[in-house]
């Protein structure tokens, strides 16, 4: 029984967290320029990634494999954040300057 | 805090981490992996790497609760900007602004910069340690207004305490 919740409540986190993988990389379509785009993908790094990360962990139990996960998870958001510093940097280090819309009509 | 006291704590962290990832219990590789570790601590220690800020164990306690909230304001900014994203018009209005900080530490300033880029909806772009200033871009003025309300701020405020690091 408890097995059963526990593999319930897996799949319920793997979900939502594919959920929104997909809506980031629509977001990734939609969005116009660099930084809005940046924002859209920073959904998926911080959030779907952790809650299938967090969800593997809730499948695989408490043992070797989840301590591990929970590793990669640490590094994984502590990375996504130091990068997407980094390449905001570089735009506007190289001269491209964010896009100013207001209620959907450019300025 | 005592030096010695950061040298063993490096040590078992090492030692830990290497225990974990080779998963087996061999005299022969624990041996090899206690080695390993107290040779990497002597050289951090010979180019200096070992000190408060590479190892804030003092602060590491309450992190933990600030993490679970950082992770709750994560999710419901998430969850805002897939609205945004799944609404049929593009309603963004991208925002390009300075934000001052409160933060005395260098580790506090560090934590709340990449605080502000975890959360979805806003980036931070150029920071500038010596007046602690942010050029943030956000994506919609919403993200802007509940940045500006600085409760992150406040909170990091309270994690770092007097600690200055």
């Amino acid at each position: 029984m408890l097995e059963t919740i526990q593999i319930i409540i897996a799949y319920i986190l793997l979900i939502i967290g594919s959920l929104f993988l997909l809506i980031g990389a629509v977001g990734l379509i939609r969005m116009p320029d660099v930084f809005t785009r940046m924002h859209a993908v920073s959904v998926m790094e911080s959030t779907g990634a952790s809650l299938i990360i967090i969800g593997l962990i809730i499948y695989s139990g408490f043992n070797s494999v989840s301590l591990k996960l929970i590793v990669i998870l640490l590094a994984v958001i502590f990375i996504s954040s130091v990068a997407t510093h980094a390449l905001a940097r570089a735009c506007i280090h190289d001269g491209i300057k964010p896009l100013k819309i207001s209620r959907g009509k450019e300025q | 805090m005592n030096k010695s006291i950061l040298i063993l704590v490096q040590i078992i962290i090492l030692f830990l981490f290497w225990y974990l990832l080779s998963g087996k219990n061999g005299i022969l590789l624990l041996s090899i992996g206690a080695i390993c570790s107290i040779i990497i601590v002597f050289y951090l220690l010979k180019i200096r790497m070992i000190d408060d800020e590479s190892l804030p164990i003092k602060i590491l306690p309450k992190a933990i609760y600030y993490w679970i909230w950082l992770y709750k304001e994560m999710i419901l900014s998430s969850i805002y900007i897939s609205k945004l994203i799944l609404f049929p018009r593009l309603n963004i209005s991208p925002q390009y602004f300075k934000i001052k900080s409160k933060q005395k530490s260098t580790m506090g300033f560090n934590i709340y910069a990449n605080s502000i880029t975890l959360t979805p909806g806003t980036i931070s772009v150029i920071i500038n340690n010596s007046n602690k200033e942010i050029d943030v871009h956000s994506i919609s003025k919403d993200t802007k207004t509940s940045l500006l309300k600085s409760e992150m701020d406040n909170k990091i405020k309270k994690l770092m305490g007097d600690n200055d690091i």
